[in-house]
């Protein structure tokens, strides 16, 4: 490679990784997929397939500019949102596990039914179609963490997000270590391995199930917090746009690890970012960029199971000519 | 416990049952498939609520509403199905449910060191760092009495815990028994082999049909009134069959090797001939090849190497519908997976192998009315009770189900037919049905692979018998001449006086 | 399909209490808006029935919610969850109106060709996410909602870039007169279906539930179909080949949802304008869960749903509720539909000699 070749290498590196503002939009991109992935993460490990994630993101950035908007309070307004993931949570959770509804069924329905209700409710309440964009709506203010944003070169990629950036870098760790350190965290993936093995103990297996269905309903819905006040400060119709999805594929890629999901949103974010970098300096069509993060789980949900498998063939072959 | 009744939905599984346990001593519970013991002892433990009936520990009357309960009167189950979770340590799964704590945190140095102590307390020895699915069965059996054990139980129920030992294992098992009893525990031991029952026990309890049929005292009692206690009738200990005459080879098997799901090599190279008219017995404990064997010669499961021929015809890489074609039949050792689909109706079930072809199908139209008749027929040649033949096949019984497999299978006239478990679960009147057909099949020229994990289903049936073990043929013995002492060892893996190489896993297991 | 009178009976039960409570809801959501929950309700039912261009209107929204309904449920009966026939009737529509205005042929080879065209997109859309479950593994639901949000993009790009008509509008050339489905209005003096655009593609819709009634009832493949749906082990074992009947039916679900789509421009819209497809394949997702994914069921919750469509516009017009009511209400019944729990009570009614959950007992000891 000639100088010049690698010096034009470089500046491509410069200007789409090793770039601060970049790498600021991967991490505030990568946000409502790692919550997302939690959500997906929670009930996966607690034995339970829930695809409503997409519409309990989109409750909670609806009821959390509601709540911003009624109270003139950001704060408020999260409070909205949370609650509103408790709610759908519960309901999903009481519907599906309670009165045997099929899981798969009431995921579509409540998907299916938030979007219509979020759409049918923006009209209602606020007399609006398509966006809720108003400047009574008071978003989150971005946090400025004192020492580390002195910190050369890492100080502004750790500083300065609003507070759900780093509530999900939190709830990442606090995820790990309820998993692995806590009894009820051994409860949850007991029961999510051999519910018989956590019942015949003694275990309220009803119980542990519910209440991951009501977690994943307040990790998503701090997705949609996320969404309409963590950086916009507005509601759009079909805000979360896959995200749910998103998370679920984010989940198989960290297989069920709290960690794996947050690198695996990461790269996301990083895609998400690009795509926006490369419509800016109109390298890619229009519409491209939009599909960039769809084809982009699909690519990566495909090579992931095909190097799974690969890696296990290999492994399996080693070991049969040990035998041998 | 007294007075103990529990309905399901069409059937009385406990009828007015009593029964009592003595401290100290070792309980039998025996009877047929069916005839009620794991459901009291279920309902002993928790699962299960009775509708009727009481339960009294040294006198007092306590209320059992769950397994919590349950273990805080100090009673222990080890299930028949293991209750572990595969990814946890031999700790974690012992302590869950009860993890010592430091706050919000779970103690794990306290654990441990919990395990250790009452594992060398009782004599069990376990690594509690091992992953349980990295662990033996032997081993995992362990584990789940020292589950028990952790909890303070003073009675230990075991549901029929030698369906999945080697005679060696069970031996250990045995000496373990012994021992806690000696150390002041109550064992309840769940069995339907009489053998067992009179090696170990002191007294021993025969239900039926849902009811205690009597208690005896061990010592009084012999193995052949057990079983008429179990029956009601003289139980036939073989099946009456004739003398074999084998003619050509149907089933080829050349150095066959099959991977489990786990990728791991379970057939290690099998070489086995079938001829027609006779019947091959595979026996061996669950676990050693035996469903990848059957898996990999219907087509489920891809052979690694080797090759399977079927009447001269090499179909290794061939689908299941050729080898069908070919003139394989299957009855299947996962009944309600594989042999039947539960939603659909009876008819639909016994058509999957022949609706696409004459008389039941005529250019991509289904020929309703050829279809109908064959179904009304095998419905009535094999006594399958049912109200019809639309009705959903998770409408039938077991004993039922199996005969619809049978049907189907069998209708075809098969050149060859591969029986996998066929009798679990079944009761002695489907039992004794199912192995007259099996040799009805035989002696209308069909060459039978029977695959049992009941040895005495092997010994009776078969006209010679090969063991399974770890994926190898260790021995072959005309069925007349074979003895169940000598079939054991070879299921331990014990041939011609020296030991064939143990896994690391077994190796632990034995010397234990 | 195995029949027990009872079970049937507690179905219709079960489906007429959920309608019930739905529209009790709807009546709480009406009282929002201050209106008379009776008044509104007959506003709809006359919107959706009242009148002949009523129901003609009913009948061209139910149009391509037969299409979709039929690929949802030929998919779910298939064992797939195929949530991606919106994408797949989008991309069937745009297909269709490509080879519409692109292409110079005469009516009786134009007209079948881009119907061809629209299915044929359609299935080739349904491929990727099917052979990545077979092959791979990989769930349809995560990936038929990627390919969903693709097939949005996609559709748009290309309206607004390689096939758009002018520079001022977002929208493609109209087809031409020749690949057009008519309108009932432009058959004579106009006088049927007066005020709709209700077209002809009806009777392909209906075609096409004839058509899957008779192989799910008489065919072998639809005996495929169905067993492989209900049971992938049994099938497998039975001899079955799962890898064709599987990919088979998606196939077939993927072309239909795009024919369906290619129906809908031809008939309706006879051109390509940006977002007008929205919707669609959810709500035939949605009939094929209220119809209980059976031929008959769906093809009547799809026209339901279309006349309630209908209905729920003619409210938005005249009482500005929105009409996304009815997609609330829907949404409701299939709730109260799926939660069995919920009609236990129905249990206590001895109904027929049907005991749906009669388990063999051999099992325990």
């Amino acid at each position: 490679m000639d100088s010049n070749t690698s010096a034009q290498l470089l500046s491509i590196l410069q200007r789409y990784v090793f770039n601060v503002a970049n790498l600021q939009g991967m991490l505030r991109m990568a946000t409502p997929v790692i919550l997302a992935g939690l959500c997906a993460l929670i009930t996966s490990r607690a034995g339970i397939l829930n695809i409503a994630g997409e519409g309990m993101i989109l409750f909670g950035a609806w009821f959390a500019v509601a709540g911003s908007y009624l109270f003139r309070n950001a704060w408020l307004g999260l409070l909205a949102g949370i609650l509103s993931g408790l709610l759908v949570g519960g309901l999903f959770a009481l519907f599906s596990l309670k009165l045997r509804a099929h899981i798969i069924i009431m995921g579509i329905a409540i998907n299916t039914f938030a979007n219509a209700a979020t759409i049918f409710m923006t009209r209602a309440v606020f007399k609006v179609a398509g966006n809720i964009a108003d400047p009574r709506i008071v978003g989150l203010d971005p946090i400025s963490i004192p020492i580390l944003k002195d910190i050369p070169i890492l100080g502004p990629l750790l500083s300065g997000y609003t507070f759900p950036v780093y509530l999900a870098w939190i709830l990442i760790v606090v995820t790990t270590i309820f998993l692995y350190r806590t009894p009820w965290g051994l409860h949850l993936r007991a029961v999510g391995e051999n519910p018989q093995a956590a019942e015949t103990l003694g275990i309220n297996v009803p119980r542990i199930r519910f209440a991951a269905v009501m977690a994943s309903g307040v990790f998503a819905s701090l997705a949609g917090v996320y969404l309409s006040l963590g950086h916009l400060k507005m509601y759009t119709d079909q805000m979360a746009a896959g995200r749910g999805f998103i998370g679920m594929a984010v989940n198989t890629f960290g297989a069920g690890e709290p960690i794996g999901v947050f690198l695996s949103s990461l790269l996301f974010g990083f895609v998400d970012m690009i795509g926006y970098r490369l419509q800016a300096d109109r390298l890619l069509p229009p519409y491209f960029i939009s599909m960039l993060p769809y084809v982009a789980t699909l690519l990566a949900l495909t090579v992931y199971t095909l190097r799974r498998r690969q890696a296990a063939k290999a492994a399996l072959q080693a070991a049969d000519t040990d035998k041998e | 416990m007294r007075g103990i009744r529990k309905v399901f939905p069409g059937v009385v599984a406990n009828d007015n049952v009593d029964f009592s346990v003595e401290e100290g001593e070792i309980h039998a519970l025996v009877g047929e498939n069916g005839a009620g013991k794991t459901t009291l002892m279920n309902v002993l433990y928790g699962l299960y609520h009775p509708e009727a009936g009481s339960i009294h520990i040294r006198g007092k009357p306590i209320h059992i509403r769950s397994n919590s309960d349950a273990i805080h009167a100090g009673i222990g189950m080890v299930h028949q199905s293991f209750k572990l979770v595969p990814s946890f340590t031999v700790t974690e799964n012992i302590t869950l449910g009860a993890e010592p704590t430091t706050s919000v945190f779970v103690d794990r140095k306290t654990a441990r060191d919990n395990v250790v102590r009452i594992s060398e307390q009782f004599g069990l020895k376990v690594d509690p760092d091992a992953r349980i699915r990295d662990l033996p069965v032997g081993v995992q059996q362990r584990v789940e009495i020292l589950k028990t054990l952790y909890r303070n139980a003073d009675i230990l129920i075991l549901d029929e815990p030698t369906a999945v030992l080697t005679p060696q294992e069970t031996r250990d098992l045995f000496g373990v028994i012994r021992s806690l009893v000696a150390g002041g525990k109550t064992v309840v031991f769940i069995t339907h082999k009489l053998r067992e029952v009179m090696e170990i026990s002191d007294r021993v309890t025969v239900m039926r049909d849902g009811k205690v049929v009597g208690t005896k005292a061990t010592k009084d009692t012999n193995p052949a009134e057990l079983a008429r206690m179990m029956v009601g009738r003289e139980v036939l200990l073989r099946v009456k069959k004739e003398e074999a005459s084998p003619k050509d080879v149907v089933l080829r098997l050349d150095n066959l090797k099959v991977r489990d799901d786990r990728l791991l090599m379970s057939v290690r190279g099998i070489s086995l001939e079938v001829r027609a008219g006779e019947i091959v017995g595979v026996a061996g404990v669950e676990g050693n090849g035996q469903r990848e064997l059957v898996e990999a010669i219907v087509g489920l499961r891809p052979a690694a190497a080797g090759s399977i021929t079927i009447g001269g015809k090499d179909i290794t890489h061939q689908s299941v519908r050729v080898r069908r074609e070919s003139g394989l039949a299957c009855v299947p050792e996962d009944r309600y997976v594989r042999g039947v689909a539960l939603q659909a109706s009876l008819q639909e079930n016994l058509i999957v192998d022949s609706y696409y072809k004459q008389p039941h199908c005529g250019g991509g139209l289904l020929n309703l009315k050829e279809i109908g008749d064959f179904s009304n027929d095998a419905i009535e040649v094999f006594d399958i009770r049912t109200t019809g033949k639309d009705v959903p096949a998770f409408t039938l019984s077991g004993g039922n189900l199996q005969k619809v497999v049978l049907a189907r299978e069998l209708s075809s006239q098969p050149a060859l037919l591969v029986v996998a478990q066929p009798t679990r679960g079944l009761d002695i009147g489907s039992i004794e049905f199912m192995h007259q057909r099996i040799v009805d099949a035989r002696d209308k020229g069909a060459a039978v692979l029977l695959v049992s994990a009941e040895l005495e289903e092997v010994m009776s049936l078969s006209d010679r018998i090969v063991v399974l073990y770890e994926g190898k043929i260790v021995g072959t013995v005309e069925a007349a001449k074979a003895s169940e002492e000598g079939l054991g060892l070879w299921m331990a893996g014990i041939t011609e006086g020296h030991a064939v190489p143990h896994s690391r896993g077994e190796k632990e297991a034995l010397d234990a | 399909m195995p029949k027990s009178f009872g079970g049937i009976l507690r179905r219709f039960v079960n489906l007429g209490l959920s309608i019930l409570l739905a529209i009790l809801v709807g009546s709480l959501i009406m009282l929002w808006y201050k209106r008379n929950p009776v008044e509104i309700y007959r506003l709809l039912f006359m919107s959706a029935f009242g009148s002949q261009r009523a129901l003609f209107i009913s009948l061209q929204r139910a149009t391509p919610l037969i299409f979709t309904g039929m690929a949802s449920m030929l998919a779910f009966r298939t064992g797939v969850f195929n949530v991606g026939v919106e994408g797949q009737f989008f991309i069937g529509a745009i297909m269709g109106t490509f080879v519409g205005y692109a292409v110079k042929l005469p009516m009786i080879l134009h007209l079948p060709l881009a119907l061809l065209t629209g299915f044929v997109a359609g299935a080739i859309w349904a491929y990727f996410p099917t052979i990545m479950r077979q092959k791979l593994g990989i769930s349809e639901i995560v990936t038929t909602i990627m390919t969903n949000y693709i097939a949005t993009y996609l559709v748009s790009y290309l309206v607004n870039y390689p096939m758009r008509e002018s520079p001022t509008t977002a929208q493609t050339p109209p087809v031409k007169a020749t690949a057009t489905l008519t309108q009932f209005v432009e058959i004579g003096k106009g006088a049927l279906g007066k005020g709709s655009q209700a077209h002809v593609g009806i009777f392909i819709a209906l075609a096409v539930v004839a058509i899957l009634y008779f192989i799910f009832k008489r065919t072998k493949l639809g005996y495929e179909w169905r067993m492989v749906g209900l049971s992938f082990p049994f099938s497998q074992f039975g001899g079955i080949n799962l890898d064709r009947t599987f990919i088979g039916g998606m196939l077939v679900s993927g072309g239909i949802a795009g024919l369906g789509g290619a129906v809908e421009i031809l008939g309706v819209w006879r051109k390509y304008k940006d977002l007008f497809a929205i919707g669609f394949g959810f709500r035939g997702n949605l009939a094929a869960l209220l119809g209980r994914q059976d031929v008959i069921g769906t093809t009547v919750a799809a026209l339901f749903y279309g006349s309630m469509e209908a209905g729920a516009m003619g409210l938005d017009w005249a009482a500005g509720i929105p009409r996304q009511l009815i997609d609330i209400l829907v949404g409701l019944m299939i709730f109260f539909m799926a939660a069995e729990g919920m009609w236990d009570f129905l249990g206590r009614i001895k109904i027929g000699a049907a005991s749906t959950e009669r388990r063999t007992t051999g099992q325990e000891s």
